[in-house]
């Protein structure tokens, strides 16, 4: 509504003056606003649900947006990136996320014919590691992973990444579409292991998340989480920052032709909880912490390890 | 009054290359109310669209894009950001230029577009044979592109600076329909040169230079040696192309305009300098097949 009272003020000054300023037109980059004939032949910018718009509002990144929306925000930069996701994780993290992906699955150390659910699994880097873990170390052929995600592009990057390993059409691996906050299609402690790698931050409703891990695992079952952390010594957390901020974006569109996903990115990153917060949280969703070491820090805070158990 | 910085309507749709160029819905724009803030850069966000960038990530993304571009020659974002991150003084020149001419300044105050909308094809097809408007809707047909498979520009500052880009991108096009060429790698080349001696922007430079590496060496050199001279010869002496409000042109005979312009011919149509190149392929393997039918 307040964009057509500008647009209408506009034409109006405009048809008065020669020497009015002219506005750019905020839906045509650089255009002045549009002459009343030429008005009628372009299309009307899109409106938000007015439902939705009205809705509580979540972070995007730094933007604020409604609630109601998010979720198909951030599949759209999902189906954005999924082709160069793998490509753009090593040259933003210059191969340490495969370290990191490493260590988080020895410290599950998965074996003994487990029930694994990977959530935001996407292209299988976890859950391939899952069963190479089970397979290699302890010559267990019983794990099963079931890799779930919301978005079908990247969940179809995860089969192509399985089509080329030995798990392929076998009974160790499935996929799923769907949403984390609402695991219908699974039934009570049902699984012994949760994981979920670089995928909470972008959900609307982390709390439903917990929740629900805590409804399908198995009591004894463990709830594991990698995700970006906070940089506890101030001097590398501002590197770290002008790296994320000057460097990715960048990378971003020169490697995956798309700048606008990878700010999203690492604006999610700065809004995630940091350690101490995000570990009450898993305790408030019903988990058990371990006293002992209730988060494990990687390349000092970057990423974290946060690990709960249901008793 | 505070700009809202929308993503980018379009982006070059999906072309055979590995990385395919993508973006996040277009529903994105309408839900997104302020504008994104970065830390390393506290600039506001001058026009939809707008991404401020300090030099470090403008140095970045030049030295990126130069390469991502020469890798993949099918990467035309890439020569976007090319354009935008090396255009510095260079556009200011432009602006200059530009507002020499009556009809530059006429295009500096109303800031047309040339984009699928504004641009209403159906019309110019039904035009007279050989007039502009007939020629582009031609052209675009023949080389299957449309007017929308030009990037926004999103890293200059300065809003006026920044439309003169745009323009510059939009009218490519239009470049290639005056000269007669097509969108083939040489084509694109011979224009390349022909922008360079008309508008002396880095990225033509970068382009003319650095491109034709991707050629063969026959054929590069085949190229250099017939288009070469006449390419620069042309557009030192054309008038600078950028200031043509081309959306008043559309009924104007093709040949009368060349002359308005000051645009020479070329010495070879492009047509007949690919049929050429082909013919001397196709002796070349004749000869190699043969060599090789002795040896045995």
């Amino acid at each position: 509504m307040l964009r057509s009272t500008r647009s209408l003020a506009q034409r109006t000054a405009r048809s008065f003056s020669s020497t009015a300023t002219v506005f750019t037109h905020p839906t045509k980059p650089l255009d002045p606003a549009p002459l009343p004939s030429a008005a009628s032949t372009a299309p009307p910018p899109p409106q938000p649900n007015a439902s939705a718009a009205s809705g509580p509002s979540t972070h995007f990144g730094f933007k604020d947006v409604p609630e109601a929306l998010k979720e198909s925000m951030v599949k759209g930069v999902f189906s954005s990136v999924a082709t160069s996701y793998d490509v753009m994780n090593d040259a933003m993290s210059l191969g340490i996320h495969r370290l990191w992906k490493d260590h988080y699955v020895k410290k599950m150390d998965p074996h003994g014919g487990m029930q694994c659910l990977d959530v935001a699994g996407g292209t299988g880097d976890i859950a391939i590691r899952l069963l190479d873990h089970a397979r290699e170390k302890w010559a267990d052929r019983e794990t099963h992973v079931q890799v779930f995600d919301i978005n079908p592009e990247m969940l179809e990057e995860g089969k192509k990444r399985f089509a080329k390993t030995m798990y392929h059409g076998g009974p160790q691996v499935s996929f799923t579409l769907g949403n984390a906050e609402n695991l219908e299609t699974i039934a009570d402690n049902s699984l012994d292991l949760y994981t979920i790698a670089f995928g909470i931050r972008n959900c609307t409703h982390i709390d439903r998340v917990l929740k629900e891990a805590h409804r399908v695992l198995k009591p004894g079952g463990v709830f594991s989480c990698l995700e970006f952390s906070k940089v506890t010594n101030p001097v590398l957390a501002k590197a770290y920052e002008l790296y994320s901020f000057n460097v990715i974006p960048e990378l971003g569109h020169v490697l995956a032709a798309d700048r606008d996903s990878y700010q999203y990115l690492i604006e999610s990153i700065e809004r995630f909880p940091p350690q101490a917060k995000f570990s009450k949280m898993i305790e408030e969703a019903g988990f058990t912490v371990p006293k002992q070491e209730p988060w494990e820090d990687l390349t000092f805070g970057i990423a974290a390890i946060h690990t709960g158990v249901k008793l | 009054m505070k700009c809202s910085a929308c993503f980018p309507r379009s982006l070059a749709t999906a072309s055979s290359c590995s990385i395919t160029p993508r973006l996040a819905p277009r529903s994105l724009s309408s839900h997104l109310r302020h504008s994104s803030s970065s830390s390393s850069s506290s600039k506001p966000s001058l026009y939809p669209g707008h991404v401020p960038i300090n030099a470090f990530q403008n140095s970045l993304l030049a030295v990126g894009s130069a390469f991502a571009s020469l890798l993949d020659t099918s990467r035309h974002d890439m020569v976007a950001v090319l354009s935008e991150t090396t255009g510095g003084p260079f556009l200011a020149r432009l602006r200059t230029e530009i507002r020499s001419t009556p009809s530059g300044r006429s295009l500096l105050r109303e800031r047309p577009r040339i984009t699928e909308e504004s641009v209403d094809l159906d019309k110019l097809a039904k035009m007279k044979e050989g007039s502009l408007g007939r020629e582009y809707v031609e052209w675009l047909r023949r080389n299957k592109v449309t007017p929308d498979t030009r990037d926004p520009v999103r890293y200059i500052d300065d809003p006026e600076l920044a439309y003169i880009m745009q323009r510059y991108r939009e009218s490519h096009d239009f470049y290639h329909v005056l000269l007669g060429f097509g969108v083939s790698l040489p084509a694109e080349l011979v224009v390349k040169w022909f922008e360079l001696a008309n508008f002396n922007l880095p990225v033509a430079l970068l382009s003319s230079v650095f491109g034709p590496l991707r050629m063969e060496t026959g054929e590069r050199r085949r190229l250099m040696s017939t288009y070469g001279s006449w390419a620069l010869k042309a557009g030192a002496q054309a008038q600078c192309l950028i200031g043509v409000e081309w959306e008043k042109e559309w009924e104007k005979d093709m040949s009368q305009l060349r002359r308005e312009l000051g645009v020479i011919p070329p010495p070879v149509p492009f047509k007949a300098w690919r049929a050429e190149g082909r013919r001397l392929k196709k002796e070349r393997e004749e000869q190699e097949r043969a060599a090789k039918g002795f040896a045995v």
